[in-house]
């Protein structure tokens, strides 16, 4: 794949093109606290600090009590928590607000297998949208910039 | 339906995603018939009305990419399809067998 980019201004820039949609963050977040994978590893992480206590080190026990923490703080874990939920439905995304404002989720062209036509390609996209998001989406080709 | 999302810096930014090839000034030429001093008026128009296939370039014309845009792919195209449509028809306008790469292009105008 080749990839190259020449702005004037000399910024770090990359160009895209998917079929998917544009999400924005608040609607990302109330997908991901609704995924019951995300409650899951932080109860696995708080019961594992819980197990912890008398029986390892103090800093040890103060560590795993932070990361089951960090893992309470939704904000600091959404890239975590999205990634995970994004590999998991085979969709790729791009931050193009550059600040996660809002999110171009879908899958990538050069993702399109041999032996798959435009319209399976456009259906998977749909269909996976769909199950993620709890609703129909509707899917666009985007092409745009975002910065790296 | 195909949608541009601007930079976040309101800048006029352009971009496209093809899968191609990138063609220097002198195959360019030898393709749109010119001379070696002649001078490019509207080359990308003209190379598109010559090939068939999605066209762009920098100001300075040093390098054009030559191929399709990922959305003129039709319902019905395979992924094999539309790359061996690329490579077959820039087979038959290079004379030769060449290398299709899929290409990103990003820039501020």
């Amino acid at each position: 794949m080749k990839v190259r980019t020449r702005f004037v201004s000399n910024s770090s820039s990359s160009s895209f093109c998917i079929y998917g949609a544009a999400i924005d963050m608040e609607t990302l977040k109330k997908i991901l606290q609704s995924e019951e994978k995300i409650e899951t590893e932080k109860e696995k992480l708080v019961k594992k600090a819980q197990e912890a206590y008398g029986k390892v080190p103090p800093e040890e026990y103060l560590k795993l009590k932070a990361d089951a923490e960090h893992y309470k703080d939704f904000d600091e874990g959404f890239y975590e928590q999205f990634n995970k939920l994004i590999t998991k439905f085979g969709l790729s995304y791009y931050d193009q607000s550059g600040y996660g404002e809002y999110f171009c989720i879908g899958r990538n062209f050069t993702s399109m297998k041999d032996d798959e036509t435009k319209k399976q390609f456009q259906d998977s996209v749909q269909s996976k949208l769909a199950e993620m998001c709890g609703k129909k989406i509707e899917c666009e080709v985007i092409e745009g910039e975002y910065a790296t | 339906m195909k949608i541009r999302l601007g930079f976040v810096s309101n800048s006029s930014a352009s971009s496209f995603c093809i899968y191609g090839v990138l063609l220097d000034s002198d195959e360019v030429r030898k393709l749109l018939e010119m001379g070696e001093d002649d001078d490019f008026d509207d080359p990308v128009e003209q190379l598109e009305k010559k090939t068939g296939l999605n066209c762009g370039t920098y100001d300075d014309y040093d390098n054009f990419y030559v191929g399709r845009s990922y959305d003129t792919l039709k319902d019905d195209e395979t992924g094999k399809q539309f790359k061996e449509s690329v490579e077959k028809k820039l087979k038959e306008l290079l004379g030769k067998d060449v290398k299709c790469e899929h290409m990103e292009e990003a820039w501020n105008g």
